[in-house]
């Protein structure tokens, strides 16, 4: 028994955020204030009343072709969650592993003490966990624990039309993932699954994992390779002055 | 009344120069050479199937004292070099966190109380860099598992 495992098939994706409204009402999560960022994703980042939420990026692909991508995203139930270890250290009934389906569930009594101010990229990989701030409590996804153990699908499942979401035993969905791979694969070469092994939540993409999302993957490669597009080349006050109001300014 | 304030004062000299001679008889303190750097520490292997193996430099952390971290190394008065973290910190499975043996909880325990002792890898590095600064602080591809958690 390999417990449970989501298979997420991102080229499916149409961002109908079916999912997160299922999410927030199944777990009966209150709404919360948010304004218009310029962009379809909405609230702007998970919090500790949105557990899942559909991200929408733009970005080039190797041909230079703008591709508008859909990232659902959610706590990925870790084989080994760091997250786990981390909050245990402040109070050793904190973080839950479900030894049947290896969700990875917070235990709701726990609330760690005021002055712990622990951040969630300091807890988890995937920088997923939210804190409640009014209570202290930790929060995120738990696989519906409660729909599974009736023999149920996770509500983000339930409600997925397009095949997007897909559930069921370790074993079947890392099979399906594979069949899917070689599938997508025929037509864009380039896809792959993000961190197959060692996580429970198996997304299949098709563009470059920093296109999706920050933590998509838990790699530095990508990490590395969207700072070095981010940050400038390292320069000078006098030359970032010159520079920018004068246009023939010799390079130093 | 005055001699008797006298011989007191000139004994009490006289103690106080022989402890100085006492210690200064003392063999001088080792001097250690620090590992080279590129030191990677892997003592959690064997109990998870990642690679969660850190490299440290003994060089840039050069800002502190050897007893900052090596925090039992004052036991050993100078005579003997400081020894690994695992030496006491010897229960390797982060799944298990009880007690001071737990490896895990010695190299990533914050200790939110003000001035508080025996700081951990991450303790120090929050309270140098802001728990906000993934780059020092976050659990993945930061400057401690900078390769990320796989």
């Amino acid at each position: 028994m390999n417990g449970k495992s989501f298979f997420v098939d991102l080229t499916l994706c149409t961002a109908c955020r079916g999912c997160q409204v299922a999410c927030k009402q199944w777990k009966d999560l209150p709404a919360e204030q948010t304004r218009n960022l310029g962009s379809h994703q909405n609230p702007a980042d998970l919090s500790a009343k949105t557990l899942r939420l559909v991200r929408f990026n733009e970005g080039r692909d190797e041909k230079g072709k703008l591709r508008w991508n859909f990232f659902p995203e959610q706590c990925r139930h870790c084989i080994e969650p760091p997250c786990k270890y981390m909050l245990n250290m402040y109070r050793s009934d904190a973080v839950d592993q479900d030894a049947q389906t290896g969700a990875v569930v917070y235990n709701e009594a726990v609330r760690l003490a005021k002055s712990n101010r622990l951040e969630p990229d300091q807890i988890c990989p995937y920088n997923v966990p939210r804190k409640n701030m009014e209570t202290g409590q930790w929060t995120k996804c738990d696989m519906c624990i409660d729909r599974v153990k009736d023999g149920l699908k996770p509500a983000c499942v339930t409600s997925c039309p397009t095949g997007t979401m897909n559930f069921g035993d370790r074993e079947a969905m890392l099979e399906l993932a594979s069949k899917r791979l070689a599938e997508v694969k025929k037509t864009r070469p380039d896809s792959y699954l993000a961190d197959p092994e060692s996580v429970r939540v198996i997304y299949l993409c098709e563009s470059q994992a920093e296109n999706y999302h920050t933590h998509l993957m838990a790699d530095a490669g990508q990490k590395k390779a969207i700072l070095a597009q981010a940050r400038p080349q390292k320069q000078s006050r006098r030359e970032f002055l010159t520079g920018r109001f004068s246009f023939n300014t010799p390079k130093v | 009344m005055k001699n008797k304030a006298i011989i007191f004062l000139a004994m009490a000299a006289l103690t106080l120069g022989l402890c100085f001679g006492v210690q200064a008889s003392d063999p001088e303190p080792m001097e250690f050479d620090a590992p080279d750097d590129g030191l990677e520490i892997n003592h959690i292997q064997g109990h998870s199937d990642q690679d969660l193996s850190v490299e440290f430099n003994h060089s840039s952390h050069e800002s502190y004292e050897c007893i900052d971290c090596h925090h039992r190394m004052g036991e050993l008065k100078g005579r003997k070099p400081p020894r690994s973290c695992a030496s006491c910190h010897d229960n390797f499975s982060p799944d298990n966190l009880k007690g001071y043996k737990s490896y895990f909880k010695a190299m990533h325990k914050i200790r939110y109380a003000p001035n508080a002792p025996r700081p951990s890898c991450l303790h120090c590095h929050t309270n140098e860099f802001g728990s906000d600064d993934k780059d020092m602080t976050g659990c993945n591809a930061s400057s401690c598992h900078s390769s990320g958690i796989r």
